[in-house]
């Protein structure tokens, strides 16, 4: 049992750290991009660490609250929590070239990690709130530093209006809430779920709603293909899995069995269908990499929304184990594109690369596969244990129209496929731009 | 050199790998069993039964002929194409290997990247579309089967409360409803009907054996055809009994359709590659016949039929490709009297031909006759619609008449008559080509004569 207030909050304690060393660089007048790379990796590491200890300290499936019940700490959560490390933590090896200060960039990593890490143990409204604006704030900065500046304001701009709305609105419903139900923990909303006043279930969905604006389900997705377009590569990455990742588990703490209470089931299956069908025909018309991966993690968020048709017990591992396939993939991926394309993210720069650069392109052939859920790339494994839990829930018919849907993601991804190994000429540029 | 050591590096990993199966062949049937994430519901189960032992043997046999017939006609990126070779290889024995329904269907989809990079790299001129249309087709098919198999999976996990998808203990699941059984039915037969191909779903492949190279056409024709039947055999079969007895009807008339429209195809083109691969099609036709009528001398029948095709067209899509490599053409028209310059091919392709006719003496008859016979049979012993039977049973039999039209039409077209160009320079087949040929030929006769031997280990086929 842990309950000095210091121990729970640990990992926490050590991002919040970081968040002071890195100005110090600052008053050093330090530029070296190794130094912040490795103060960041050791601050990550460190976080990673202090889970693992409080995850060894617990016991079962006990629940300890800090801060009067703002924070709290279980295993599940702190399985949750390294994971999204992990995934965190390569982003170092990725380097960043855009800012003028490397321990910016950092700095605003790692106070955008620090709100996820307060997301996904948010107790109440409050700490929701406060951990969805730390992530998301920094951001607008690391969007605005896109290798193409003016793409890169528009991107900033855009992310921060939209964002700004869905925020407020978000705020909103969680002031309805806390009116339906008159408290702010998550746990009084969850246990008054039966008896829900007009006003709880309108403000319950505003931040369905705007869960699902900013997690880029369809037809919820418009920003994101342009935000993704500005900004650099491994921000995309950001976007498409740190973010998602932390938001899904807020969404899974806020609907905690809702689907059944409320018979969203509906709902939620049209909008997850809407987003395969939708992010995998999209994706075949796009120019740009970036774009393309947009549509791509719109396609996977419709796979992800699929995971909470399933019992409350078995939603949190598949995601977790959806993500440790996906993302390795779609690091590996990005390492890729930025080695052969470099700055410029025109598709037409990957043809005929396979031929040139046969093992940097190797990354992206393996990528696509995975992406296109084609046997044996981890890609397929994820649909897989996906679709086997969707069709052992009673439903069939999604999954097959599922399948359809990542059928016609074939076609997209086997696109750049062709285009990178089966195209003989390299793309030539006809005008200097 | 460094190329020509690539090919005899991979054709010796091929040809040890045939003589490790040789070695053990007598110890068949047997299982092995490895377990691998079993909490998954996964295994590395593998056995070698009647229903896989001859076409292992196919692909074994055929892939080194494969790899000496890419000598000539590939190029360029020599180790890439062999390793796709190889992967393929590895892809398409785990197929016929795995006795799970999700570690043969990772190999079963996996099979296809080789393929789409043998055909998009080193095809013809629309090899890219070629690409594209056997990649969706053959796509389309195989994930409505994945859900199938996993529905079955999860039907064993409901009823028994263990996770397996292993073939042994989800044959258990064979009491569902017919109406569920039939939609299952549907999507596997959907993706091995593709693969077959069965008309309406055959598009796909006249196309991609035109555009592949000889060696693309050779593994396509010969091998990866058969694992759409052997997935019909071992898994749709027996998994949905009751399914298969309420459609059997549609499904004979459908393959008996698809021979004779096959045939009928073939008949009308002027490409040789496009005749030999719509006569592909009329041959499954004849083989699906035999797999749905059912009953051992049908079902042995089939599986005679599908490694004589596999030898058979192998053979022929190797000859056209000896042809293509020394006058660049592939229409009927622009080839006359070859057989006065050009015995020695001229003699394989004729036996090659009577083997696709069904010429006694070869393998062809012996399978031919089988499923004729006992098409016929089934016909005679069903209670109702008897007649319809039998009409089933004739549109099979005119489509083996048709082979024997459309192929000799080739063989006379391409081999007899006029010589069209009489100063051209004519060079017989060399000895690595004739080395090819004999195998096949050898193999053809030797079932066609010796059919006891082969009929004798497919006992084990209900």
């Amino acid at each position: 049992m842990i309950n000095d207030l210091f121990q729970t909050s640990l990992p926490e304690s050590l991002l919040a750290l970081g968040l002071i060393l890195f100005p110090l660089f600052e008053i050093f007048k330090s530029t070296s991009q190794k130094l912040a790379t490795f103060v960041w990796s050791i601050m990550v590491t460190l976080a990673l660490g202090a889970c693992f200890y409080l995850l060894s300290t617990m016991k079962g499936a006990e629940l300890c609250q800090a801060y009067s019940g703002h924070f709290l700490v279980s295993a599940d959560l702190l399985k949750i929590k390294i994971i999204f490390l992990l995934l965190t933590l390569p982003l170092g090896l990725l380097g960043e070239k855009y800012f003028m200060n490397p321990h910016k960039y950092y700095l605003l990593l790692l106070s955008s990690v620090y709100g996820g890490m307060l997301l996904i143990s948010a107790g109440t409204f409050l700490t929701l709130f406060m951990g969805l604006e730390l992530m998301n704030i920094p951001l607008y900065a690391l969007i605005l530093n896109g290798p193409k500046k003016s793409k890169a304001y528009e991107a900033s701009m855009k992310y921060l209006f939209i964002d700004g709305i869905v925020t407020a609105s978000f705020l909103m419903g969680l002031a309805l809430l806390y009116y339906g139900t008159g408290s702010i923990a998550l746990s009084q909303w969850v246990s008054n779920q039966g008896s829900l006043t007009v006003h709880a279930q309108f403000g319950y969905f505003v931040v369905f709603l705007s869960l699902l604006t900013k997690l880029t389900v369809a037809p919820f997705h418009f920003w994101g293909p342009d935000v993704n377009e500005g900004s650099s590569l491994r921000i995309v990455y950001v976007l498409s899995i740190l973010t998602k990742f932390a938001l899904l588990f807020v969404l899974w703490k806020v609907t905690f069995g809702m689907f059944n209470e409320l018979r969203g089931q509906g709902l939620l299956i049209g909008l997850s269908l809407i987003s395969i069908f939708w992010g995998n025909i999209a994706a075949y018309k796009q120019q740009s990499i970036k774009r393309f991966l947009a549509y791509s993690s719109v396609a996977q968020i419709g796979y992800l929304l699929l995971v909470f048709l399933l019992p409350q017990n078995e939603q949190m591992n598949l995601t977790l184990l959806y993500f440790a396939l996906y993302a390795p993939v779609l690091l590996l991926f990005i390492w890729g594109v930025e080695k052969i394309c470099g700055t410029n993210d025109l598709l037409q720069n990957l043809e005929a690369q396979g031929r040139a650069k046969v093992l940097l392109s190797l990354p992206l052939l393996i990528g696509l596969l995975s992406f296109a859920g084609v046997p044996p790339f981890p890609g397929f494994f994820a649909k897989l244990a996906v679709m086997f839990s969707v069709i052992k829930a009673g439903y069939p018919v999604v999954a097959v129209l599922a399948f359809i849907g990542s059928y016609f993601g074939i076609y997209a991804y086997f696109r750049l496929i062709v285009s990178l190994y089966l195209n003989s000429q390299p793309f030539q540029k006809t005008c200097k731009n | 050199m460094h190329n020509n050591f690539i090919r005899y590096f991979t054709f010796f990993i091929q040809l040890s790998l045939l003589a490790f199966f040789l070695l053990i062949w007598k110890e068949l049937p047997f299982t092995l069993s490895i377990p691998f994430a079993s909490s998954w519901g996964l295994s590395l189960n593998l056995a070698f039964d009647a229903y896989n032992e001859y076409l292992i043997f196919l692909t074994l046999l055929l892939f080194p002929l494969v790899t000496l017939a890419s000598f000539s006609s590939i190029k360029d990126r020599v180790s890439l194409f062999h390793l796709m070779l190889l992967l393929s290889e590895i892809l398409i024995l785990g197929t016929f290997l795995f006795q799970n329904l999700v570690t043969f269907y990772i190999c079963w989809e996996a099979s296809i990247i080789p393929m789409f990079f043998i055909i998009g790299l080193w095809g013809g001129q629309k090899r890219i579309e070629a690409t594209y249309k056997f990649l969706l087709y053959t796509s389309l098919g195989t994930l409505l089967m994945l859900s199938a198999i996993l529905y079955l999976g999860v039907t064993y996990y409901q009823t028994y409360g263990t996770l397996s998808f292993e073939l042994r203990d989800l044959l258990l699941t064979n009491k569902l409803p017919v109406i569920t059984q039939s939609y299952l039915m549907a999507a596997f037969l959907l993706a091995f009907m593709i693969k077959i191909p069965i008309p309406p779903f055959h598009t796909w492949l006249p196309l991609a054996h035109v555009e592949a190279p000889t060696p693309g056409s050779m593994i396509l024709a010969g091998i990866l055809l058969k694992m759409g039947v052997y997935g019909v055999m071992k898994f749709t079969l027996p998994l949905f009994p009751q399914a298969f007895e309420t459609w059997r009807f549609a499904l004979i008339a459908l393959a008996s359709v698809g021979a004779v429209y096959g045939s009928l195809l073939a008949w009308v083109q002027d490409d040789l590659k496009k005749v030999i691969a719509y006569s592909s099609i009329g041959h499954m036709g004849l083989l699906m016949v035999g797999v749905f009528v059912g009953g051992e001398i049908a079902r042995s029948g089939a599986m005679v039929h599908a490694v004589g095709h596999g030898l058979a067209s192998a053979g022929l899509f190797f000859a056209v490709g000896m042809l293509y490599d020394r006058y660049h053409s592939r229409t009927l028209d622009s080839y006359g009297g070859l057989a006065r310059k050009l015995p020695v091919l001229t003699t394989f392709f004729i036996l090659l031909t009577l083997s696709a006719i069904g010429f006694p003496g070869t393998i062809g008859f012996t399978a031919e006759f089988l499923i004729l016979t006992s098409s016929f049979q089934w016909a005679y012993h069903l209670v109702e619609q008897q007649s319809f039977g039998f009409a089933l049973a004739l549109l099979a039999l005119s489509g083996v008449l048709l082979s024997a039209i459309y192929m000799l039409r080739v063989v006379a077209r391409v081999f007899w008559g006029q010589l069209k160009s009489p100063e051209a320079h004519y060079q017989d087949a060399t000895g690595r080509e004739k080395f090819i040929l004999i195998v096949l030929t050898l193999f053809i006769l030797f079932w066609g004569l010796f059919p006891h031997a082969m009929l004798e280990t497919l006992k084990g086929l209900v």
